[in-house]
């Protein structure tokens, strides 16, 4: 029984002594609640300048941000032409193993462009070709 | 206007050694085309069947710089050992080159990427049966 006792009262002056410790230390900001002498308030802000303030100037940021990410993509696409038609400067060239660098002109406007073509090959097959497309 | 005016000597005869490294490497042949690829896929196709019975095994690197199209097409035997997985990485490789403007190094990448790809594994052992 006198041991409960004593245990309530050390669990009190504990709690006590915590919840001193946390009044004391909060006093400071406490303190902001009335006017001191000499203290100068300023005028309060708009609505109107909050909005532009917070909302505004952060999307005006963004706004410049994302511009800036996209205009060298739009200068790039502007090589093309509208109809997608754009042309190479400069004839065609051509490398493979056999000859070091050769024109291919002429083979690629013989090349029939307006069907796909199939390889047969020595097994007799009509396998269309594989790969791939890309586009940068 | 020599063939390729828009690369400098310098450029071609790199080309060049990058499309004979890779065809050293991979054992099948490999054909670099730069310029105008309006017929798009098919044109492409196209240079690839007009290289007759070669057509089956070569690999056909076709870019228009000009309306910024990459055409990576694989003759039927070649695509047994490139698959069109292989070329869209390959294909990646290069454009993000393309992307900065390197067109010369970004062939290189791309064409060295395909190849190594496409290397039959050297043959460790013979057999005695």
């Amino acid at each position: 029984m006198a041991a409960n006792i004593r245990t309530c009262v050390r669990a009190s002056l504990v709690v006590s002594g915590i919840l001193a410790a946390m009044a004391l230390t909060s006093s400071p900001a406490s303190a902001d609640t009335h006017r001191d002498d000499g203290d100068q308030p300023g005028t309060l802000m708009s609505a109107s300048t909050a909005v532009l303030l917070f909302v505004g100037i952060p999307l005006l940021v963004a706004a410049t941000v994302w511009l800036l990410a996209s205009a060298p993509g739009w200068t790039r696409g502007g090589r093309v032409g509208a109809t997608g038609t754009a042309t190479f400067a400069g004839d065609p060239l051509v490398v493979d193993g056999s000859t070091d660098v050769s024109s291919a002109a002429a083979s690629s406007a013989a090349a029939d462009s307006s069907s796909t073509p199939a390889i047969e090959v020595a097994t007799g097959l009509d396998v269309p070709p594989g790969g791939t497309s890309a586009t940068w | 206007m020599p063939p390729g005016s828009s690369f400098s000597d310098d450029q071609r005869l790199a080309l060049a050694a990058v499309i004979a490294s890779a065809e050293r490497v991979s054992g099948m042949p490999f054909r670099l085309y730069v310029g105008e690829l309006s017929g798009g896929r098919a044109q492409a196709e196209a240079l690839l069947a007009a290289l007759g019975a070669s057509a089956a095994d070569t690999v056909l690197v076709a870019i228009d710089p000009g309306s910024r199209r990459l055409e990576i097409v694989t003759g039927p035997r070649a695509a047994q050992s490139l698959d069109d997985r292989t070329c869209a990485l390959g294909a990646l490789a290069m454009t993000s080159s393309f992307e900065a403007d390197d067109l010369v190094g970004g062939i290189r990448n791309g064409v060295q990427l395909l190849a190594d790809h496409a290397r039959h594994p050297a043959r460790r052992h013979v057999s005695t049966f």
